[in-house]
């Protein structure tokens, strides 16, 4: 595969030159799902969605990922999602985790819906809707997050208490152990 | 009110069990969704309820259906 200018110079100095730099390499991205049989593409938008510091170029990377159906890339969609603070720009990769009917870990949800904009939380919730919780880390994640759902359900914000209760529900009707 | 301006927001429980938060059930809902995340300018996030119903409201005026669609 011949690597396009914008995302073969990021590859290699992981810099942005200035914005234009960026609108180049979004566009770069989105035309990838042109190459949908070519296995280094998907390689080349997750390298730059585990890279990238810029949300608009993550945003643009996991959506190339769900373009190119690249199922095998959604761990690092989630390791993405583990991040301290990636919760106010959460809501595209969360989009493209369910486009490529990925699962989310039931402790990144659950901190999601503490920590996230409204629309990392919309989106989150419609993962649990659709019953894509990952709770294979065990007992002990799982009490946490719903021990940390639960008190945020109690919580004066109104927004973040309706988002907990919400995902409380889903999470009980779809996992009743849990 | 006219068809195409913005609603007051909608009681803050009267789609509790709505990941949106009642912004689900409003028309073409879906086309706005995928519109905002593949054409959203600068990759951030709609970080307030009030944000996302000005978005799509705002997405509405500017976006009407396609002709032979249902608005």
């Amino acid at each position: 595969m011949n690597i396009p200018p914008g995302l073969l110079s990021f590859q290699t100095t992981r810099s942005l030159s200035d914005s234009s730099d960026e609108d180049r390499i979004v566009t770069e991205l989105a035309d990838l799902k042109r190459r949908p049989d070519d296995p280094v593409a998907a390689d080349l938008a997750a390298d730059i969605l585990l890279r990238a510091a810029s949300p608009k170029l993550r945003n643009a990377a996991a959506l190339a990922l769900a373009d190119l159906d690249a199922r095998g890339k959604v761990a690092d969609i989630v390791s993405v999602l583990r991040r301290p603070g990636i919760g106010r720009s959460a809501g595209t990769l969360l989009f493209a985790l369910g486009e490529l009917e990925g699962t989310l870990p039931i402790l990144v949800a659950a901190r999601l819906i503490a920590e996230g904009s409204f629309e990392a939380r919309a989106e989150t919730l419609t993962l649990l809707e659709d019953c894509r919780i990952d709770a294979s880390e065990g007992e002990a994640a799982a009490e946490e997050a719903r021990r940390l759902l639960a008190d945020l359900a109690s919580s004066d914000d109104a927004e973040t208490a309706e988002a907990a209760a919400l995902a409380l529900d889903y999470i009980t009707s779809s996992r009743p152990g849990l | 009110m006219a068809e195409d301006e913005p609603r007051p927001l909608r009681g803050s429980r009267m789609f509790a069990r709505d990941p949106w938060f009642g912004l689900r059930g409003e028309e073409r809902f879906d086309e706005f969704r995928r519109w905002w995340h593949r054409e959203k300018a600068g990759g951030r996030d709609l970080m307030t309820r009030e944000e996302a119903y000005d978005t799509y409201w705002e997405w509405r005026r500017t976006h009407p259906p396609k002709p032979g669609r249902e608005a």
